[in-house]
């Protein structure tokens, strides 16, 4: 029933570059920082294979750029957890196990050069992806990121140069929710946030959520099928 | 000539954005494709470019706030003083190196430890060459732009999608009856007259989108009065009080009195002479052990602009209902104009609040730790009352204790409302 609405809702516009899909396991934040920065320069300098990262990350928090590091409470002293401001919108959130990371680096050029456009479709697709587990997931109107009624399950949060995306999403398979809740989540105090374990009871392990984030992914986008 | 920067439309449904930082102070010079920002749209961060070459002459909207799309950012003089180009800035490739120098800065955030709470991090890190210009001022609560997005598809189910699809039904059409507006199959199936400006179309009840900063005042209260709810244990014990007699003593005062002597200090002197009677119900909580104080020091709840404050009216059970309201009267004004000499917001051994001006029935207010209780005031209404057996219309007025059970038990509540009842009822005993 999903795959027919992503179909449904697919980019008129196929795109004709490749979508390089990588799966790196458990990546540490900085590391991950680096990968993205190097595709996104060779993307720049030429390259035209799109890319789609899809790891997880140590525990780490970490801030966007016009975040108030109020909303960390202190949480990274406290627990000893790295905290990084990084140049992508949103708030304060958490990464750590358990949690699909997903980076798309891919070129808005071909995907219409619109910014809000491109924050709706990876909301969609993030929900997509949920979706698949069961989980009754839906974006909210005002309030981006994916959503299980009132409880927040994924975040979004992106960098833009010149057309070229980084950062991206964050799906919550089965994270340790306490990290969330010693801090400020996205700038909403009263947000509860959820996962697939907390929402049926079991979650999907990296690699497979990774595959079907990458499924809707293509789909949404027009890549493509390929063998990732 | 002198080029203007503006902030770039990125969508077609971006109305504004939110300056993040600056990367170039004013003089500096910058190249064609240079990142001298980075600005802010629905968790999108974007950075934007000099169009050509030149140097900052002025920059006009700072880090922390918002411009509209197409509004003046920063201003170019591109009558560069051709002076100290960027080495990188050739023409061949103008934009990878320095680029890469500017976005450097971007990815490669050095680990922080998590600022203690009241710095903003750029402030401190701020320091790398060419970066952040503006100081980052405390980001005034920006309503999320998608929230004007009109072209958001309605929420459906996919039964409901399915249906309409089969159907031609237009989803922009039809009211949706599921959780937050969601259109479910029998909306498909049997739509419900569509409103006008498709107003229950949005998936998201009717709110203004947006962050409102709590000021210092009430992140106290909030703190406050969550430690208040989760540590006492709050009981409640209601009571009607019949006002005619006080309200005939208040004309009377009115007549002769200066200042004007109201219901509410009316109220504070007799709570005050029941607490002289009820000395527990003036008790304080101190580490698992009751403390009587000396003093019977009433705080009254006070709304200001930004939240609430309780002064004090310390030692009410040596002051005449006369002394009561004229330092009644101070503490409110100064309350209402933010100033206070030393003691006015301290001691509180037991506080009243009053919603009696507002139309409330009755009200259960939160204890301030450490007290024992407070007494929560409604409006005087006409009602029927009972007098010797017989119906009649009395003007009374509901007050809801609220007691501390580490402190009290219920019969001292309730003792404690009978004889405020009685002092209110018979009011001469206020005066003598």
């Amino acid at each position: 029933m999903d795959q027919a609405d992503i179909s449904t809702r697919r980019d008129a516009e196929a795109s004709c570059a490749e979508l390089r899909v990588h799966q790196l396991g458990r990546v540490a934040y900085e590391r991950g920082l680096e990968v993205q920065e190097a595709l996104v320069q060779a993307k720049l300098e030429g390259d035209g294979d799109d890319h789609l990262l899809l790891l997880e990350h140590e525990p780490v928090f970490t801030l966007g750029r016009g975040a108030r590091a109020d909303d960390l409470l202190g949480a990274g002293e406290r627990l000893g957890v790295p905290a990084h401001r990084v140049g992508r919108g949103g708030g304060v959130t958490y990464h750590g196990p358990g949690q699909l990371v997903a980076y798309p680096i891919v070129s808005l050029g071909a995907h219409g050069r619109d910014v809000h456009r491109y924050v709706r479709k990876l909301e969609e697709v993030t929900a997509a992806t949920l979706r698949l587990y069961g989980v009754d997931a839906q974006p909210r109107t005002g309030l981006t990121g994916v959503w299980v009624q009132a409880r927040k399950i994924a975040s979004i949060g992106i960098g833009v140069r010149r057309w070229v995306t980084f950062h991206g999403a964050a799906l919550n398979l089965s994270p340790d929710l306490d990290y969330f809740r010693a801090i400020v989540p996205c700038a909403m105090p009263e947000v509860t946030m959820t996962s697939i374990e907390r929402e049926t009871g079991r979650a999907p392990s990296l690699a497979d959520a990774g595959h079907a984030f990458a499924d809707c992914f293509r789909r949404m986008f027009g890549y493509p099928p390929g063998a990732a | 000539m002198a080029t203007d920067i503006t902030l770039p439309k990125l969508s077609d449904t971006m109305d504004e954005g939110k300056v993040l930082r600056w990367l170039k102070r004013v003089g500096d010079h910058v190249s064609a494709g240079e990142v001298i920002a980075e600005v802010e749209t629905d968790k999108a961060d974007m950075e934007v470019e000099a169009a050509s070459d030149g140097v900052i002459s002025e920059i006009r909207v700072p880090a922390g706030e918002t411009a509209a799309v197409g509004a003046v950012l920063a201003v170019l003089d591109g009558a560069a003083k051709g002076i100290a180009s960027k080495p990188e800035a050739e023409a061949a490739k103008p934009n990878a190196g320095a680029q890469a120098d500017a976005d450097r800065s971007v990815a490669e955030e050095k680990p922080e430890r998590a600022a203690q709470p009241a710095r903003k991090p750029d402030e401190a890190r701020a320091e790398r060459p060419g970066a952040a210009a503006q100081p980052a001022r405390a980001a005034a609560p920006v309503p999320s732009p998608a929230a004007s997005e009109p072209l958001r598809k309605p929420r459906a189910s996919p039964l409901a999608q399915r249906l309409a699809r089969e159907r031609g039904v237009d989803l922009g059409q039809v009211r949706g009856s599921g959780a937050e507006g969601k259109i479910v199959a029998r909306d498909v199936e049997a739509p419900s007259p569509a409103p006008a400006e498709g107003r229950a179309v949005r998936a998201a009840p009717e709110f203004a989108p947006g962050r409102l900063e709590l000021s210092k005042m009430r992140q106290s209260i909030a703190r406050r009065m969550t430690e208040a709810k989760q540590t006492i244990p709050h009981f409640y014990v209601t009571a009607d009080i019949e006002m005619d007699e006080a309200l005939r003593l208040i004309d009377a005062f009115k007549q002769q009195v200066d200042p004007k002597v109201t219901v509410s200090h009316l109220v504070a002197k007799a709570a005050a002479l029941a607490l002289l009677a009820h000395p527990r119900v003036n008790g304080q909580w101190l580490d698992g052990a009751v403390e009587i104080p000396a003093a019977i020091n009433i705080g009254l709840a006070v709304a200001v602009e930004d939240g609430l404050i309780v002064p004090v009216i310390h030692g009410c059970e040596a002051l005449s209902l006369r002394e009561l309201a004229v330092e009644a009267r101070r503490l409110v004004a100064a309350a209402r104009e933010g100033r206070f000499a030393g003691d006015d917001l301290k001691g509180g051994t037991f506080s009243i609040s009053n919603l009696g001006i507002l139309d409330v029935d009755e009200f259960a207010a939160i204890i301030n730790p450490p007290q024992a209780a407070i007494l929560a005031v409604g409006s005087i209404k006409t009602r029927p009352v009972v007098r010797h057996g017989a119906l009649a219309v009395g003007k009374t007025m509901r007050v809801t204790l609220s007691c501390d059970h580490r402190q009290l038990n219920g019969v001292e509540g309730a003792q404690y409302l009978e004889t405020l009842r009685s002092i209110l009822e018979n009011p001469l005993r206020m005066i003598v």
